[in-house]
């Protein structure tokens, strides 16, 4: 290119920079990248201080719920009973705050379907003791194993405590299953807590080291990303709520489908579950000490407050978990009954659940540069 | 016609950089193809599905059955590796455009900018005497073989690459992209963590350079790489800016070296006579003496001109089609697609869709994930589009289950550039009865 065809460029050249300089100078609403943000002492504290917790008392927990389900079949009477019963209680809400983890070595070890598909199926786990072959590894008994198969077991439906203890002195096997199906959960939560744990398989180092950092879809932050959401939205909002309440089955509501229908505290559960998603959200352990969460991570980016209005994302989100909390404790335990009589509520909890999950599958997401995709593809 | 016009189309040029071209081009689809299968894109992509998107005035394109997708993908593969070689060339550049095109129409939510390019320019190469030289087709039949070619053809296939280049420049010229410098302020700080340039990554700065850094590059690469002068540097920076972009947006897959090996054709013949001198040292291939040049007639055929003219006509005009649509075009997306938009936004969504029988008054919601692919779900959130195919497809399914006259509601949430989301389109239409037409859709809202 001779001179004088530089020249002709110059200007558009000279108005491009001067564009660029004028805009820099205006007071932009938008998001500003340029705060650096510990994305690394993030995934950390995550990691470290709730997720690895989580597992160790879900290991904990599963223990004693083995046990305690030991001591009853070796004494079957109904103190033993009701221990076994408040064991499998507090596994389950320890089950809640893993809940939004389901990556890595819970995918790997198959966690969710060998502690938590709900509702179990009554009449396969009948069958299975009838039969006494059974092989609870196979997918067929998904519904069948887990927390929700001890439930039945335990309390049985429309049956008194009393036939519950008769019905395990009449059938030697049905204490075998129960003693199963409780050895699978422990077995299982052992195996995660341990590929977790630093002293094991250190996943944990894995999830923080400066290879899994960014926000692609093998990086920590992309897992972690996809999988609560994945979780919240399947978990969460569809299987402890929307299905029960219809919402899956054009309005035939199906009350026997809520998590905890034969003891009645599935709300419990729920309240505990979404508790688990806001204090990974704010990044607050179990007992409250907050340290690096994805409210953070948002305010570093200074994410989508463009009109004046609206709260900044990081306190709109939060605000939706309380909104979600709030609209749970509008509605009464037991859940299928409160389907049953008065479903309307029970729907506004999804209404609102699914705003949640708006905001924590798009606004959140996109801000943070997480590409949400179970799936791998190349894109433009 | 005006003489440089003429020899725009009928100038005598020697034919090598067409044979570089073809031989790169045909390797490079080789490769992708093979990379495509072994990712087991084939069956995730076009065998699972329950569902799949096809484009408008294409609804007659299916999906091939199990085993039939592998054997069009075996297709495209030995089609692209018999262009690369020169055999049967004419035939095997029809093949792989015929199944290339085939497969990019099954399904939009696959749709890429490159992958449209790909398209276009094995559809012009069927018309091309690239197999003429340093070919299969040569080897076996010298009398057959060229040495000059006319300039059309290896003029067109800059032409193509500088309407993508410089249709992504011009995209680029709008208020988010120059005045926010979205979505690279958001794109960039996701990358933090990269050795070196990582640091810089999270400064609001490089957002804005590199913002308008990739415009200019973009709209006026083209002319600096058609200057002998600046050719050299000018390529520098293709390497620099598609490498930078591979290193940056590793999902972009194969479109960074495809545009740096196709903008190879800038330069000059000799620069290619060379590199085919090297590969026939390298390989030792003895070329028979190809015969003597014969006095052809570079002369188009009227029927090649006018569809020549036709082609160059509507890759002019297709990227401006979205100005007849209401704005904002990246809201609406009607006349996005097909114009070399690339890496333009950031935009994710959530849509929901509410059925309601009334004959029953029953109601409910569908499990989007009972349907589509986690990718079809993304698709379908943000695109009003495939918004309508769905629920198209949904009313046929709860016919199926029995209910006659079902309605269906999109809720939909979408978040543009780092935007709160907002609702996307009207919940209150009952997207049943909407069909698709090239007419602006109503039931979009508006974006603020």
């Amino acid at each position: 290119m001779r001179l004088g065809e530089y020249k002709k460029w110059a200007p558009v050249v000279l108005m491009l920079a001067g564009m660029m300089v004028t805009s820099c100078g205006e007071d932009d609403n938008g998001p500003n990248a340029g705060d650096n943000f510990d994305q690394k002492g993030f995934l950390e504290h995550v990691g470290s201080s709730l997720i690895v917790p989580a597992y160790q008392e879900l290991e904990q927990k599963s223990g004693i719920l083995r046990d305690k389900i030991s001591s009853f079949i070796a004494s079957p009477e109904s103190s033993t009973l009701e221990e076994a019963k408040t064991a499998l209680f507090e596994a389950r809400i320890a089950w809640q705050y893993c809940s939004p983890y389901q990556f890595g070595p819970a995918e790997e070890s198959g966690l969710v379907s060998n502690l938590n598909i709900f509702p179990a199926d009554r009449s396969k786990i009948e069958r299975n003791i009838e039969n006494g072959s059974y092989n609870l590894g196979t997918l067929a008994n998904n519904d069948a194993k887990g927390f929700a198969a001890l439930e039945y077991l335990l309390y049985g439906k429309d049956v008194t405590s009393g036939e519950v203890i008769q019905g395990f002195a009449d059938q030697p096997q049905r204490a075998t299953y129960l003693q199963n199906v409780a050895e699978l959960i422990i077995a299982t939560a052992a195996e995660v807590y341990s590929a977790w744990s630093p002293d094991g398989g250190n996943y944990l180092g894995e999830f923080t080291s400066d290879g899994a950092l960014g926000a692609d879809a093998g990086s920590s932050l992309g897992k972690l990303v996809n999988a609560l959401n994945l979780s919240f939205e399947r978990n969460t909002r569809d299987a402890k709520i929307g299905i029960p309440a219809g919402i899956r089955s054009l309005g035939i509501t199906i009350p026997e489908a809520t998590e905890a229908y034969y003891a009645g505290y599935s709300l419990e559960l729920a309240l505990a579950n979404v508790d688990a998603y806001k204090k990974l959200f704010l990044g607050q352990t179990r007992e409250g000490v907050k340290g690096l969460g994805f409210d953070d991570y948002l305010k570093a980016r200074k994410a989508a407050t463009t009109s004046g209005s609206e709260l900044p994302l990081d306190e709109a989100i939060n605000a939706q978990f309380d909104a979600v909390l709030g609209f749970i404790d509008q509605i009464e335990n037991p859940l299928d009954e409160q389907i049953s009589t008065d479903n309307s509520r029970v729907q506004q909890v999804f209404a609102q659940m699914q705003q949640l999950a708006v905001l924590l599958k798009t606004d959140m997401a996109s801000a943070l540069g997480v590409v949400i995709s179970y799936q791998d593809n190349d894109g433009d | 016609m005006k003489p440089w016009v003429g020899h725009i189309f009928s100038g005598k040029v020697p034919i090598a950089p067409l044979v570089v071209f073809r031989m790169v081009f045909g390797g490079m689809m080789a490769i992708s193809t093979i990379r495509f299968m072994l990712k087991g894109w084939v069956a995730e992509l076009y065998i699972q599905p329950r569902v799949f998107f096809p484009f408008y005035g294409f609804e007659w394109v299916k999906p091939l059955s199990g085993i039939g997708m592998y054997l069009v993908f075996g297709l495209v593969l030995v089609s692209s590796l018999m262009v690369m070689v020169g055999w049967r060339y004419r035939l095997a550049a029809a093949l792989f455009f015929l199944s290339f095109t085939y497969v990019e129409l099954i399904d939009k939510t696959n749709y890429l900018n490159h992958y449209y390019f790909v398209s276009l320019v094995s559809f012009l190469m069927i018309f091309m005497p690239a197999g003429r030289h340093f070919s299969v087709d040569a080897w076996l039949k010298p009398s057959s073989a060229k040495q000059y070619i006319p300039a059309w053809s290896v003029n067109l296939l800059k032409f193509q690459l500088a309407v993508v280049y410089v249709f992504a420049g011009i995209a680029k010229l709008n208020g988010d992209w120059l005045l926010r410098a979205m979505p690279l302020k958001i794109w960039l700080p996701a990358k933090s963590h990269l050795p070196l340039i990582g640091p810089l990554l999270e400064e609001e700065w490089v957002a804005y350079a590199m913002s308008w850094g990739g415009a200019a590059y973009d709209l006026f690469i083209v002319f600096f790489l058609l200057n002998s002068r600046t050719r050299p540097v000018a390529y520098f920076f293709v390497i620099f800016f598609h490498a930078l972009t591979a290193l940056l947006f590793p999902a972009i897959g194969m479109f960074p070296f495809i545009m740096i090996l196709s903008t190879l054709i800038f330069f000059p013949p000799a620069f290619h006579e060379n590199v085919l001198n090297k590969i026939s040292r390298i390989f030792r291939i003895k070329w028979p003496s190809e015969g003597s040049e014969r006095q052809d007639n570079y002369r188009l055929a009227p029927v090649y001109k006018w569809l020549m003219v036709t082609f160059v006509c509507w890759q002019l005009l297709m990227p401006w089609r979205y100005l007849l649509y209401p704005a904002p075009l990246f809201w609406r997306e009607e006349g996005y697609r097909f114009s070399w938009r690339v890496m333009l936004m950031e935009k994710a969504g959530y849509v929901s869709f509410h059925v309601n029988d009334p004959a029953t008054g029953r109601m409910g919601q569908i499990a989007n994930h009972d349907y589509l692919t986690p990718q079809q779900e993304k698709m379908v959130a943000t695109q009003p589009d495939m918004i309508l195919q769905f629920a198209h497809f949904l009313a046929g399914e709860l016919k199926n289950q029995g209910l006659t006259d079902p309605e269906i509601r999109a809720e939909s949430w979408v978040t543009l550039n780092g935007r709160r989301s907002r609702p996307f389109v009207d919940p209150t239409v009952n997207l049943v009865h909407q069909q698709e037409s090239f007419l602006p859709k109503t039931w979009i809202l508006p974006a603020e």
